[in-house]
């Protein structure tokens, strides 16, 4: 069965492969509206982990091919590809829908250069309660900093209008957790104002989880 | 709807995006493309190669042939493995280039790119010959270009003559996105060089769309290596295999239909093993080829475009899906490509009959006797 000789069956978002390729009998009876049964299989059980007191949960762990779809949705702008990230949450961020979702903030030439918001556009078929209160301050790339500087992002994350979030029960998003350190300077800054928080991120690196652990 | 660069037809794989209409198929190809240039126009009058060996008079007829026929349509070069097909296309490729057109050289496997490489630089010793695949790709233009299939997407209408090397391997064989890759590269005409033709190029000799050469001759006059063939049940082979690898002088190499078992043989034995997960496959190959070590296991990842000096050849499974006859014929052509060494051992272990393995057979037999009369 090849893409090219159908012409109008629905692609898998993230491999752009017919949704029913490779497929085994069973499969057929587990119906998801964005993948394939191969990029299904890349999500397993959430993963759940701490980060000083604040609760964490990760939909997948960080690996290649993780890397590469990331890569994909946000470096080759595969805009298409969003709604699959936090499909298998749905669950959990309807549960949290009088919650504020407050996503991690990239730096302002990455946007302008990108044209779109990641994690808006992950997010968006999901919950409408998003805030962008958060900004980077410089064009730091965290992914390309050595860990120790990494911890240093609180100095470069500050927060619009803080006051918004009193007594507020908020939910951190983020794409992929490497240190922790984003997360954490944002506990650190939301933590005296908001009632309660909590953080859901779409993919977490092993080592951290292991280091915790 | 049809996508400019990869021919996707697929309504579901496009999607707008500031105005402009994307297709996702090979969406991560194209935005490589934009940032990669042209190549600068540089005159090469005096480029000539000398080869450490003279070739035969079939090999200078074939060389002549094609270096007249590619300058107006394709063409395919059928020879047997060992013929030195490499050869053949010197002249055309220096005719090519002398009157500045671009050149590109692509194979559908990285690891053949990097051996040809270094082939070609001895033999064009003047001239810049750069490879461009997986961890080569800081440069992608020079007077001669190598270039994995995959890499192709980088000469949008650019090349004048392509030679295309082993269009029946993986990954690029029954690879659409491939194939229009190719097509969209090349203003020119290409030259295609192969042991064992596929039904589509069958079809295009008898339309007439392709000319053909052939060379079923080796260079040291001896015939192809006809294989031998072994069946019994699984463990009996297994057996087998142990004693073979227990008497065997030469160095061997042990190709396995699987990555899976590759991974038990080379834990059983105490061997090497080159799969496609390998990450030091470089490293490896390198030392096998200084005969550091004898036995070699591997998957179909080396069945073509190597050449090992002295070097024998176990194929484990013959009969498993994985080989088919082109496949098999390739794998047996490891044998005997040194002139100091034209002869050896391939010995194919199968657990039942198979049609592939008949049909490789009699394709080397046939070839054989056309040349030989043996």
């Amino acid at each position: 069965m090849h893409i090219f000789d159908l012409k109008s069956q629905s692609l898998c978002l993230w491999c752009v492969k017919p949704k029913y390729h490779d497929s085994g009998i069973f499969d057929l009876f587990v119906h998801h509206p964005y993948l394939c049964h191969q990029c299904q299989k890349l999500i397993k059980q959430p993963i759940k982990f701490k980060l000083e007191n604040l609760q964490c949960k990760a939909i997948v762990e960080y690996s290649l091919d993780i890397e590469r779809l990331i890569y994909r949705f946000k470096e080759d702008k595969d805009t298409p590809m969003a709604p699959a990230f936090y499909y298998s949450m749905k669950k959990t961020l309807k549960k949290h829908n009088d919650w504020v979702f407050v996503v991690m903030p990239s730096s302002k030439s990455k946007t302008t250069q990108r044209g779109f918001l990641p994690l808006e556009l992950m997010l968006k078929p999901y919950t409408s309660n998003i805030s962008y209160a958060l900004k980077k301050t410089s064009d730091i790339k965290q992914a390309k900093q050595s860990k120790n500087k990494r911890k240093n992002i609180h100095h470069d994350i500050v927060c619009e209008n803080i006051d918004q979030f009193k007594d507020k029960r908020v939910v951190l998003i983020d794409d992929v957790a490497t240190t922790g350190s984003t997360l954490l300077s944002a506990y650190h800054l939301l933590n005296p104002y908001a009632k309660e928080i909590k953080a859901i991120v779409f993919a977490v690196h092993p080592l951290l989880v292991f280091s915790i652990r | 709807m049809v996508c400019e660069y990869c021919k996707n037809e697929n309504r579901h794989a496009f999607f707008t995006l500031n105005n402009n209409i994307i297709c996702r198929v090979c969406l991560s190809y194209v935005s490589l493309m934009q940032n990669n240039g042209t190549s600068n126009e540089i005159q090469y009058d005096e480029i000539d190669y000398k080869l450490s060996f003279s070739l035969t008079d079939k090999q200078k007829e074939a060389s002549k042939n094609i270096a007249i026929l590619c300058k107006e349509s394709d063409v395919l070069v059928e020879a047997v493995c060992g013929a030195g097909k490499s050869e053949l296309v010197l002249e055309s490729i220096m005719h090519a280039l002398k009157q500045n057109k671009k050149v590109v050289w692509a194979i559908p496997r990285r690891q053949v790119v990097l051996q040809l490489v270094d082939r070609l630089t001895d033999v064009f010793k003047n001239m810049d010959v750069i490879a461009v695949c997986e961890g080569h790709t800081k440069r992608v233009h020079a007077p001669l270009v190598i270039c994995t299939t995959h890499q192709l997407y980088r000469y949008h209408k650019q090349i004048d003559l392509l030679i295309l090397d082993e269009p029946d391997a993986f990954p690029y064989k029954n690879n659409k996105l491939l194939e229009t890759f190719v097509l969209n590269a090349v203003v020119g005409h290409i030259i295609y060089l192969t042991a064992t033709p596929s039904k589509q190029h069958r079809t295009w000799l008898k339309q007439g769309k392709l000319k053909h050469v052939t060379l079923y001759e080796r260079p040291f006059k001896n015939p192809l290596v006809v294989p031998k063939v072994i069946c019994h049940y699984k463990l009996v082979l297994i057996i087998q295999l142990m004693k073979l690898l227990k008497t065997k002088r030469h160095q061997t190499m042990i190709f396995v239909p699987s990555i899976k078992l590759a991974t038990i043989f080379s834990t059983l034995f105490k061997i090497e093993m080159i799969t496609s997960k390998t990450k030091d496959k470089d490293e490896i190959i390198h030392r096998f080829t200084n005969e550091e070590f004898q036995f070699l296991c591997c998957t179909t990842i080396l069945e073509r475009g190597v050449t090992f000096k002295n070097v024998h050849v176990i194929v484990f499974l013959a009969n498993h899906i994985v080989f088919d006859a082109a496949s098999l014929i390739q794998i047996s052509g490891r044998v005997g490509r040194h002139k100091d060494f034209p002869t050896g051992e391939c010995i194919f272990l199968c657990d039942e009959k198979s049609k592939e393995v008949e049909t490789c057979i009699s394709l080397i037999l046939k070839a054989n006797h056309s040349v030989y009369g043996v």
